[in-house]
C-alpha cells in the first residue's frame, strides 16, 4: 500500500467526523480492521478499500493518495494510453473497449 | 501439502467469502460472484502469450478478462476465479496496480513463482472446491484417478485443479505432477507422502523416469493436443529419490490439450508400510 494511505484513511474518516465503529458499521467491517488499516499494520484488498471508499463517500483513488479531489475518477483516460502503448494493435482495440466501458460505469456510479 | 503462511490465508479468505455467501452446494459459479460485487467479465482475445487473464481497474470499477485461447470450461472458471483472488486478497492492490497502471496481467494454473499469483491460484481453488463441500463429495468419490474425475464433474473444474484439490486432502499416497516434454513443471504430494522422512520432492525442471508411461505419452505430441489418456503402474521410488522400495502406484495419464501439458496422478489406496513411514536414518 501506499505510505500515506493509513493517514489518507484516518483524516478522511476525521473529515466525516466518524469514529472507527462508524466506519466499520458502514463498511461492514470489523472496527480492528479500521484500526489496523490506520496503523498501516495491515493493507486492504481491493474489496475493502470499495468499502472503505463508499462509507467515507470518497473514490478509491483518493483513499490511495493518487488525486487530492475525494470524489475525483482519476487522470483515466492518459494513464490508460499509456498502460496500454507496450499493446498489440488486436490488445489494444480490445482493451480500450473493455475499459471504456469501465470508465461509463465509473462516472455513472459518482453521478449517482 | 504444505501450504506457506500467505497460502494459508488465501485459503481462509476463500472460505469465508463460501460460508459468507451461504454457499451449501457445489459446483460454485465464480461469474455469480464477480456480478454480485459488480465486476464485469468478458472473454477477449489476446496475443500475450501465457496469459489466462487480465484484472483491469478504471477508478471505483474492476474488471475481468479471460483469454479466448482457453477452451477448457473448468480452466476458464479457475481463471476468472484467480482474478476475484487478487481482487478479495489483502495486499494485492499496490502490488497489481503500482502508480499509472490500470491493467494487470495474469498467468494463473500454479506455474507462476510470483507469490501473489500463486497465492490467487490457492484462493481459486478453495474458491471452487472448498473444504467444507469438497471433503464430503471427496469420500463419497472413492479413490484415484476416476475419483477426480468424478469430482471434477461435481465442481466443473479442470482435472489438474482438481488433482491438486484431492491431493490437498488424500489420506493415501497421491502425487500430482504436471509435464511437458521430459521434464516436471511442478507437482504436488498428499501428506503421507510428505511425511516420509528423506522423500524429495520433485522440482521444475526434473526429468521424468525414462520408462515411465507419462514419459513415453509425452514423445508423441498428438496425444497431448488431443487430451488423450494412458496409464499403466509405476514403482513411487522411479519417481521420488529417497522413497522407500516396493510401493506401487497406479500411474495416470492424461494430455491436457491446449495448454501443452501432461498431468500425471500416481495413487495408491494400499497406504505406506509404518517401517517406511516412520524409518530412522539418522
Amino acid at each position: 500500500m501506499p505510505e500515506e494511505f493509513p493517514e489518507i484513511l484516518r483524516k478522511a474518516r476525521e473529515n466525516r467526523k466518524l469514529s472507527q465503529g462508524d466506519v466499520a458499521e458502514r463498511s461492514g467491517l470489523q472496527p480492528s480492521a479500521i484500526s489496523h488499516f490506520e496503523t498501516g499494520k495491515r493493507s486492504p484488498s481491493f474489496e475493502n478499500l470499495k468499502r472503505l471508499a463508499d462509507a467515507l463517500a470518497v473514490s478509491v483513488d483518493y483513499l490511495l493518495g493518487r488525486t487530492e479531489e475525494p470524489k475525483s475518477s482519476g487522470p483515466v483516460v492518459e494513464q490508460l494510453f499509456r498502460d496500454f502503448s507496450s499493446m498489440s494493435s488486436t490488445d489494444q482495440e480490445s482493451f480500450t473497449k473493455f475499459a471504456a466501458m469501465l470508465a461509463e460505469k465509473n462516472k455513472a456510479g459518482k453521478k449517482g | 501439502m504444505r501450504l506457506s503462511l500467505d497460502e494459508r490465508e488465501a485459503e481462509f479468505i476463500a472460505e469465508q467469502l463460501v460460508t459468507e455467501r451461504g454457499i451449501t452446494a457445489l459446483p460454485i459459479c465464480p461469474f455469480t460472484i464477480a456480478k454480485d460485487k459488480g465486476i464485469e467479465v468478458q472473454p477477449r482475445q489476446s496475443d500475450r502469450p501465457g496469459v489466462s487473464g487480465f484484472l483491469m481497474r478504471v477508478g471505483d470499477q474492476f474488471g475481468i478478462c479471460y483469454a479466448t485461447h482457453i477452451k477448457n470450461d473448468g480452466f476458464i472458471r479457475f481463471t476468472v476465479s484467480h482474478e476475484l483472488g487478487h481482487y478479495f486478497l489483502p495486499g494485492h492492490c499496490e502490488h497489481l496496480f503500482p502508480k499509472g497502471v490500470f491493467l494487470h496481467e495474469s498467468r494463473s494454473g500454479y506455474l507462476s513463482n510470483d507469490p501473489r499469483e500463486r497465492q490467487a491460484d490457492i484462493f481459486a481453488t478453495t474458491l471452487l472446491m472448498p473444504e467444507a463441500l469438497f471433503v464430503p463429495t471427496m469420500r463419497g468419490a472413492g479413490s484415484g484417478f476416476a475419483a477426480i474425475e468424478q469430482l471434477a464433474t461435481n465442481c466443473r473444474t479442470s482435472i489438474t485443479a482438481t488433482a491438486i484439490r484431492y491431493a490437498r486432502f488424500a489420506e493415501d499416497p497421491v502425487a500430482v505432477i504436471v509435464s511437458r516434454g521430459s521434464t516436471v513443471d511442478y507437482c504436488f504430494i498428499s501428506s503421507p507422502l510428505e511425511d516420509i522422512r528423506g522423500l524429495r520432492p520433485l522440482r521444475k525442471g526434473a526429468l521424468l523416469p525414462p520408462n515411465s508411461a507419462t514419459a513415453i505419452f509425452n514423445k508423441v505430441e498428438a496425444n497431448i493436443a488431443g487430451g488423450l489418456q494412458d496409464g499403466g503402474y509405476s514403482q513411487l521410488d522411479n519417481w521420488f529419490d529417497g522413497a522407500p522400495n516396493h510401493i506401487e502406484m497406479t500411474e495416470d495419464v492424461v494430455g491436457l490439450g491446449t495448454y501443452g501439458r501432461t498431468l500425471t496422478v500416481l495413487c495408491s489406496d494400499q497406504g505406506l508400510p509404518d517401517d517406511d513411514n516412520d524409518s530412522d536414518d539418522d
